[in-house]
């Protein structure tokens, strides 16, 4: 019988893979606090978590889900997993919606290769999946990683599927009025943290990143290091993901009123919605735990977001000051 | 960069989990029917000594792991309160006590049923009432079949849970094609055969839910092994009544009462109940159901390391916490 | 906002004008999705030059099979990737998204259920979430795909988000009728949508009409005609806008109206400014008509209620 002894297991032997998607939600302007609390209340009697500072911030209880299928690989080596998958939803400044799901996965356990283990042994770990037979680590989260053409899903662990499925479960509560203010693209994030070698010191420790944006909607993080708590991992990809979208989204508002620019001084009609409802919400690093917070400023400077978010941010109040004067101006006239 | 340390928190941003008291054993004994009582041939001290027999104080701590010096055990009895609306506590209780004592056994807690299904004002969530089942529904996390990589929501929302893969079930089919043959259930742990299990867990009358019976008494279970909370506070506390004065209906009646005396806590690291054989299927439900409910981490944490302390080794799988015995007639 | 283009019969030009559509939308900077609801012939992959894609895609993971809960996603093609044609790759500069949902090849019509509804909730709801425009292509007539949309459309997700309606058909006698019929007629758009649940006088208000296949009396096409035929096609053509009024299909709910094109007819492709200005092969007003739409199908005034 698995006894409790078993429960702990070096946690850091763990492979951490886990999708965030980002959205605008689906109402007119931005919820208050309460509102998100009752959009996020997605398990009777479990209450959601709020924070106030420095943005409103608002994430529902954990949802679990038991998978049991082949584990992605790049190499095409086809091992089962089974175990449980965590996915929870959350609403920043009352505007910015994400889904996040995760898990981490346990490689090489004997004994689950004969016979399955009762349900119960997986939900007595929740958020873990435990791989039958030999699979590395490298090959599981290279083919996690990897981009899945035209959306299109094959038979292996599809994290995606559940993060899209809880963002529509949000955005179609009816507490939301479905009247956005404008059309945004949703992002998908998708991270993977590897176990590395060295830096077996107690606190967490991450060697290696990369963070790659991949087709137009899709961005991919991938860490190598050791941390004890997965959840602050999941934190940290939930914040990037964040502001990696604001970017993204009004970036493409941006693009698209400089080529074609409405003229005589105006105020570009496009500009006005995300001046409205996205410019104040750029906090990043906010909700990252302290021991990871070297890791947002490496990819921060290496893909030098912050900067680009300050030049879009630059040049939409210059066209808010040439528009005023424009106003002046014809006022004058 | 500055040396100094800040820490910043917000208490609405950590949840907190309250501890609830935990015996060693909480010791069911018999589940009765207000039919049952309400047929006057019916022996209930007979009834109650077959259950002693079992329930000794060697049995219970062996059953515990405890020394038998050091054991914390409390009985109790659920009462099915549905159907006989002249039989209320009033009427009942006395005589189950009375019974049981005749058989050498105490009662420590009297719970009904309907505490489980009913709304209960506590637990309402944002003005919507919800009931420990709603509760424990919200809990549940289906046994996933080989072939379930999260593409689709797990597929308990018609109200019925099941240990496998069901028959296929010959739904419209596209022009031009097909139908399949039929083809057998498949139990998810088979080794060799299938013993497939399907389980109503409610039924949508179009008033509302009525939650079934094996449902309710995994519910039940949940409870005694001390499980469930409602925003991290105990969902259920067991509520102090007096034999001399107790109330003619059972709503009026607390969801869990104690009987005066020196009861040990409610809720258990184990169960026991000892139950005529007629209650297997249902049993056998009621762990299959155990089998897929996920509880709160924290919960799941702090009742682990409670039994460290007490060097107790205790299984980390629900249903393995359940012990039954089951009465030939 | 969520277009819904259907026809009365076959051979409308409905999803070729469609395509085209989403193109000049997307090329004007609007996000843009096209929804193949066509199950009888998904054709649109053909029609935007993608040739994976001409009769609906293979591996079971089309919109047929996700409406009918085979598949768990729906194939979604970004065409800026995929279109196989010059000057539509990569995306344009300003241009907005522009992705296929293509059926599956070999895929039928089938009835509706409960489940395929929720699907198509789901889908439609978080389309309309991500895009400006979302271009859903029916299959002609009174089909299951006609039923499916009014019964997805009138649910509480879907029912806050703005649809409009296109009937196409051609500018003859019996297209003119049978348009009407299934815009206005027994068990058409509007008495089975009430049927359903929505609002009859609203689901009326958000139908327009769009002509297609119009002979253009003053092209340079009929210059070379004796004056009996021209004469005749004036006479024919009055008629045509008379009987188009008295089945109220007349200009009060006319969105568009497409010329006689055999770039069009034949082609059944995307008609971009180099067939027009540079090949030449396209009448300039075709291109003009298809733009005139494109803003036409955004604008608020030419749906102001009646």
């Amino acid at each position: 019988m698995a006894g409790l002894a078993d429960l702990a297991d070096d946690e850091r032997c763990r492979i951490l893979l886990g999708e965030v998607r980002t959205g605008l939600s689906a109402h007119s302007r931005a919820l208050a606090d309460t509102e998100a609390a009752a959009l996020l209340s997605l398990r009777p009697g479990v209450g959601v978590r709020v924070a106030t500072r420095p943005a409103a911030w608002v994430v529902s209880p954990d949802l679990t889900l038991g998978v049991h299928c082949p584990m992605p690989s790049r190499s095409g080596a086809r091992r089962d997993g089974i175990g449980t998958i965590l996915s929870r939803a959350s609403l920043t400044g009352g505007r910015m919606v994400q889904a996040t799901v995760h898990t981490g996965v346990v490689l090489g356990r004997s004994g689950a290769v004969d016979r399955r283990q009762p349900w119960a042994h997986h939900l007595a770990r929740p958020g873990r999946v435990e791989v039958a037979g030999r699979l590395r680590a490298d090959d599981l989260a290279d083919g996690f990683l990897a981009a899945v053409p035209d959306g299109v899903p094959g038979p292996d662990l599809d994290l995606g599927a559940v993060c899209g499925r809880l963002l529509d479960q949000v955005q179609e509560s009816p507490l939301l009025d479905q009247r956005l203010p404008f059309r945004a693209p949703r992002t998908r994030f998708r991270f993977a943290l590897l176990p590395c070698d060295h830096g077996a010191s107690g606190a967490a420790h991450v060697c290696r990143v990369s963070f790659v944006v991949e087709e137009e909607m899709v961005r991919v993080l991938r860490m190598s290091g050791s941390v004890a708590d997965l959840v602050s991992v999941v934190g940290l990809c939930e914040d990037l993901a964040l502001h990696d979208w604001l970017l993204t989204t009004v970036q493409r508002v941006v693009e698209g009123s400089r080529v074609r620019p409405s003229g005589g001084g105006r105020l570009p009609h496009q500009l006005r919605p995300v001046i409205d409802h996205l410019l104040h919400l750029w906090m990043p690093g906010a909700r990252v735990a302290d021991a990871l917070l070297p890791v947002w400023a490496g990819v921060e400077q290496r893909s030098g977001i912050s900067r680009q978010w300050e030049n879009l941010v630059g040049w939409i109040r210059d066209q808010l000051a040439l528009s005023l004067l424009a106003d002046l101006g014809r006022g004058a006239g | 960069m500055s040396d100094v340390d800040v820490v910043f928190e917000e208490t609405s941003a950590t949840g907190r989990t309250a501890e609830v008291p935990l015996s060693h054993l909480s010791v069911e004994l018999g589940h009765l029917y207000l039919d049952d009582l309400a047929d006057e041939a019916m022996d209930l001290a007979a009834y109650f000594r077959r259950i002693a027999a079992w329930t000794g104080p060697e049995q219970l701590a062996a059953l515990a792991g405890v020394p038998g010096e050091r054991l914390r055990a409390s009985t109790c009895v659920l009462v099915d309160d549905y159907e006989v609306a002249s039989l209320g506590p009033r009427a009942v209780v006395p005589r189950l006590v009375a019974a049981a004592a005749s058989a050498g056994l105490r009662v420590d807690y009297v719970a009904r049923e309907s505490g489980c299904a009913a709304p209960l004002a506590a637990l309402a969530t944002a003005g919507v009432p919800v009931s420990l089942a709603d509760l424990v529904e919200g809990m549940l996390v289906a046994d996933p079949p080989a072939g379930a990589n999260g593409s689709r929501p797990a597929a308990h929302e018609n109200g019925w849970l099941c240990n496998g893969v069901r028959s296929p079930a010959a739904g419209p089919v596209q022009a031009m094609r097909t139908p399949l043959p039929w083809q057998p259930p498949v139990e998810n742990r088979a080794y060799r055969h299938s013993i497939f299990l399907d389980v109503e867990i409610w039924r949508d009358l179009g008033t509302g839910r009525r939650w079934s019976c094996p449902f309710l008494a995994a519910v039940w279970q949940l409870l005694r092994l001390g499980q469930l909370r409602v925003h991290g506070e105990p969902a259920v506390v067991a509520t102090d009544i007096d034999p001399e004065n107790l109330p003619a209906t059972w709503e009026e009646f607390p969801v869990i009462g104690r009987l005066p005396g020196r009861a040990a806590p409610f809720a258990a690291y184990r169960t026991l109940s000892v139950f005529d054989s007629r209650l297997l299927p249902v049993e056998h439900a009621v762990r299959m159901i155990l089998g897929q409910i996920a509880v709160d981490p924290a919960v799941a944490e702090q009742v682990r390391n409670r039994s460290a302390r007490e060097k107790i080794t205790l299984p980390a799988e629900l249903p393995d916490r359940a012990c039954h015995v089951l009465l030939g007639g | 906002m969520i277009l819904i283009a259907t026809s009365d019969k076959g051979g409308t030009g409905r999803s070729v004008t469609g395509c085209n559509i989403a193109l000049r939308c997307a090329l004007q900077g609007s996000n843009v999705c096209y929804v193949d609801f066509d199950f009888g012939s998904p054709t649109a992959g053909a029609i935007f030059h993608v040739e994976s894609a001409a009769r609906g895609i293979l591996g079971g993971q089309g919109m047929h099979s996700f409406l009918a809960g085979e598949a768990a996603a729906p194939v979604e093609l970004d065409l800026w990737r995929h279109m196989d044609r010059a000057g539509l790759r990569p995306r344009p500069p300003g241009a907005g998204r522009l992705v296929l949902f293509p059926g599956d090849e070999g895929g039928g019509e089938f009835p509706v259920d409960e489940d395929m509804t929720d699907r198509c909730v789901r889908l439609l709801r978080r389309l309309a979430e991500e895009f400006d425009l979302v271009i859903v292509d029916l299959s002609a007539g009174r089909s299951y795909a006609l039923q499916l949309v009014l019964e997805a459309t009138v649910r509480p997700a879907l029912r806050p988000v703005l649809a409009r309606w296109l009937v196409f058909h051609r500018w003859t006698r019996q297209h003119i009728i049978a348009a009407a019929g299934l815009a206005y007629g027994d068990h058409g758009i509007v008495d089975t949508g009430a049927a359903k649940g929505h609002d009859r006088d609203h689901l009326r208000d958000s139908i327009r009409f769009v002509r297609t296949a119009v002979p253009d009396l003053d092209s340079e096409q009929f210059a070379g005609l004796v004056p009996t035929q021209a004469a005749w096609l004036q006479e024919t053509d009055a008629d045509l806008q008379r009987l188009a009024a008295r089945r109220r299909i007349g200009r009060s709910v006319l969105l568009g109206s497409i010329p006689l094109d055999p770039v069009l007819q034949w082609r059944e492709q995307l008609i971009l400014e180099s067939d027009v200005w540079t090949l030449r092969i396209a009448n300039p007003q075709t291109g003009a008509a298809l733009d005139e739409l494109a803003k036409d199908v955004m604008d608020d005034d030419p749906w102001e209620g009646l």
